[in-house]
């Protein structure tokens, strides 16, 4: 079986083979008050996550234990911040690039190894992808390897599904 | 460009399903699904709609627009009017590479044909490759013509008439 030696390496492979979209049959998605996911592809230990969030949403600062991560942008209107910093302003980014598409569609984000977070979603919605490298577990969802305030009842009972499966 | 929707998702998928999300209008919600815009080109575009376990949608169609449905993950019961909807559960199933058995899997919804969904315990992920044919593409979410999902749903198709 191929693997990677680090998320950005599966990143760059995944982005390479030209985004293969093959979600696996098991576990592929997850729902929170906040937002959708989509698992695309999995791996060993490593997967990416397609996520799509409500507009005019945020999370409480939180992590996902044991887990590397790394997140490309789509579309929309969001940032996460990290270690306790604001939210960045991407304001000056809000803006068509080419095709049609964000002028952010493919940059990287955050690169989150297990530390504090947050994300914030402004009124158009957004989009983005998670690439994760997963040390001692088999892969699942960040959704329900989540330490911190939940977003709601559908995340509570996303997590109690996945603990008690 | 391409003749219709079928040559369009045959393209799309052959392709190596270019993830290029548009700017302009790439996500919307009802109460029970959200959908992301992957591409759009012209009067063609494909939106991916992930879908919440146990929930259905209400027969409706979506005027004006040529669609086709393409099976990712999930268990998703879909139905078209006037069409033989085999059960699927007999395919709630791992292909050999670890993907759904039903991956790749595609059927048509022809224009005005009422179509509607019931998702079981796992939700439901499909590519709803689109048409449309009088107007440049928004999203199926907004033009829908049927019993809406519930208020979430109103307040998005609410929200675009105000654009």
């Amino acid at each position: 079986m191929k693997e990677w030696n680090e998320v950005e390496a599966f990143k760059d492979w995944w982005i390479a083979a030209g985004c293969p979209i093959r979600p696996p049959f098991e576990y592929p998605i997850h729902i929170t008050d906040m937002a959708y996911a989509l698992t695309v592809y999995r791996k060993g230990q490593y997967q990416v996550e397609l996520y799509i969030c409500k507009p005019n949403t945020e999370t409480q600062v939180h992590a996902h234990p044991g887990i590397e991560s790394l997140s490309v942008y789509l579309t929309g209107n969001l940032s996460f911040a990290t270690n306790g910093a604001p939210f960045p302003d991407l304001s000056q980014y809000q803006k068509e690039g080419a095709n049609g598409t964000h002028l952010l569609l493919g940059k990287s984000l955050e690169s989150i190894n297990g530390t504090p977070h947050a994300l914030k979603v402004n009124q158009e919605g957004g989009s983005f992808l998670l690439f994760q490298r997963w040390a001692n577990k088999k892969p699942r969802s960040v959704a329900v390897e989540y330490d911190g305030v939940t977003l709601g009842h559908k995340h509570d009972k996303q997590i109690e599904v996945a603990n008690v499966e | 460009m391409w003749n219709n929707v079928q040559e369009f998702r045959d393209w799309y998928m052959s392709s190596g399903m270019p993830l290029r999300p548009p700017f302009k209008n790439p996500v919307f919600h009802t109460d029970n699904a959200m959908s992301l815009c992957m591409f759009r080109e012209g009067r063609f575009q494909v939106e991916l709609y992930l879908t919440e376990p146990y929930s259905t949608t209400p027969p409706h169609t979506h005027p004006g627009v040529e669609s086709a449905f393409v099976y990712l993950a999930g268990n998703i019961q879909f139905y078209l009017e006037g069409r033989d909807n085999p059960d699927v559960q007999q395919w709630q199933k791992s292909n050999e590479n670890g993907n759904h058995f039903l991956l790749g899997t595609t059927v048509d919804s022809p224009d005005m044909t009422p179509h509607w969904l019931n998702i079981g315990p796992e939700g439901g992920a499909f590519l709803s490759f689109e048409y449309w044919k009088n107007e440049d593409p928004v999203s199926v979410t907004v033009n829908w013509q049927g019993q809406t999902v519930g208020t979430e749903h109103d307040k998005t198709i609410e929200s675009v008439k105000h654009e």
